[in-house]
């Protein structure tokens, strides 16, 4: 992993997963706990109060807790609009994607195999478009395989994978996802941020 | 007009080690110390050194973490990027797959190889503004060698062959070129090439290359050897250090 990081007047977007990246992964419905939200603007306003002007930063999240009837689908996507708008608002972060579907969600209204969920690309599509990104450089960093995999779909150029036992697991991926047996990325220790920082700083 | 910049370095660190067991039972080939130190991690300080500005990758698979452990202890802007194979695909579909997103030269090293840094940089300077694909060979007693590499007197490899596909073992010990495990090739030709999972690069591709167009044979001139047996591991210990 060596130079050049960022090509001079080349803008950085990076697409930043939520759960077990930003904050310890607890499961479905974390992101409204109040030390999560809290422990994820702390590092995002580090980040953002580093760079004056690049990068910008996108959340891209699954979200799961109203497919499985955890919470109530309408508020709890109030709430997590409510938490992620309020980022976006602040200009701690440019944009965001949630996907709250699940291909065996109990609440049928989310039961879908769409294209937003990671590991398909269609989220990160979604902010390219919206933000008009095609000409800027990409990253993504995540904690899990999905993650890496919806990069790797969408031709970003660096995903960064958190490293704990469970992100070598195969089994992360769903069964259906043909033969995409292999991904490329470079791993990060649990403790990434000052890494980071430092890296896109260099 | 193809770019000769080189666009990465892949290093091979997939396979099972084989013929080292018991040794890769627990500790991937590359792993292994020699001089008190990984291959692997030798290999990767002369690549960052000899190349200096370009992105290093290394493939892996069987017992990965020990890999990717070690990688997270090295300063993340030099730190390789990690590809990860759920099963070993053979060298080959891995160049193949590394390719893919490269157009210009590649570099591709065996992760069993110790080698010396004097070595590589004789090396690079050959390269240097190459569009050919080339091998890098050394002089074998053929007794001991893998893979037989016959040259002209241009330097054009002629031909390829597996010593275990002679159908006989050799009986005599002439001296031989061998394949050395580091290739300089052309990524926009080689994605040509029709993938098959489970080839290895030699002799397959390179035999590829001698017939769709030119595979030049570099002879190294520099210290090397490879560990491919558990022997090799005590004789490189007896051997004099070198860097």
């Amino acid at each position: 992993m060596k130079p050049p990081r960022i090509d001079k007047g080349i803008s950085l977007s990076i697409f930043i997963d939520l759960d077990g990246t930003l904050w310890e992964d607890f499961g479905p419905g974390h992101i409204l706990d109040y030390h999560a939200q809290k422990e994820a603007l702390n590092k995002l306003v580090e980040i953002s109060l580093h760079f004056k002007k690049t990068p910008k930063l996108f959340i891209l999240t699954n979200q799961t807790a109203a497919a499985r009837k955890i919470y109530f689908y309408p508020l709890f996507w109030f709430k997590v609009t409510l938490f992620l708008s309020s980022l976006k608002l602040k200009k701690i972060i440019a944009g965001f994607y949630v996907c709250y579907h699940h291909p065996n969600a109990e609440f049928t209204l989310l039961r879908k195999n769409c294209s937003c969920r990671k590991p398909l690309p269609g989220g990160i599509y979604k902010i390219i478009t919206k933000y008009n990104l095609e000409s800027s450089s990409k990253w993504v960093i995540g904690d899990r395989i999905t993650d890496i995999l919806a990069g790797e779909l969408a031709g970003i150029e660096r995903k960064f994978l958190i490293f704990r036992k469970e992100s070598l697991d195969m089994n992360q991926a769903p069964k259906d996802f043909g033969d995409f047996k292999n991904y490329s990325c470079t791993f990060l220790p649990i403790n990434c941020w000052d890494e980071i920082l430092e890296y896109i700083d260099d | 007009m193809i770019n000769s910049d080189i666009k990465g370095v892949l290093i091979l660190a997939a396979g099972y080690g084989s013929r080292m067991k018991p040794v890769t039972l627990d500790t991937p080939k590359p792993m292994i110390k020699i001089w008190d130190e990984p291959i692997l991690e030798r290999l990767l300080k002369q690549i960052n050194i000899v190349f200096p500005k370009v992105t290093v990758a290394i493939n892996v698979s069987y017992l990965s973490e020990s890999i990717i452990e070690y990688c997270l202890k090295i300063p993340i802007k030099d730190r390789p990027e990690i590809i990860f194979e759920f099963e070993p695909q053979g060298t080959l579909s891995s160049v193949l797959d590394y390719s893919k997103n490269k157009d210009g030269m590649i570099v591709v090293f065996h992760g069993d190889l110790v080698i010396d840094k004097q070595g590589l940089f004789e090396f690079k300077k050959y390269i240097s503004g190459k569009t050919e694909s080339i091998v890098a060979v050394h002089s074998r007693n053929l007794l001991e060698a893998r893979s037989i590499v016959k040259v002209s007197d241009a330097n054009k490899v002629l031909s390829i062959v597996e010593v275990k596909t002679l159908g006989q073992e050799p009986t005599t010990g002439e001296i031989v070129y061998s394949n050395s495990g580091i290739y300089f090739l052309n990524s926009s030709q080689i994605k040509k090439y029709p993938k098959v999972k489970g080839e290895s690069i030699s002799p397959n591709l390179l035999n590829w290359i001698i017939n769709s167009s030119t595979l030049i044979a570099y002879e190294w001139e520099g210290k090397r050897f490879s560990i491919e047996t558990i022997e090799d591991i005590n004789k490189a210990n007896l051997i004099e250090k070198f860097f």
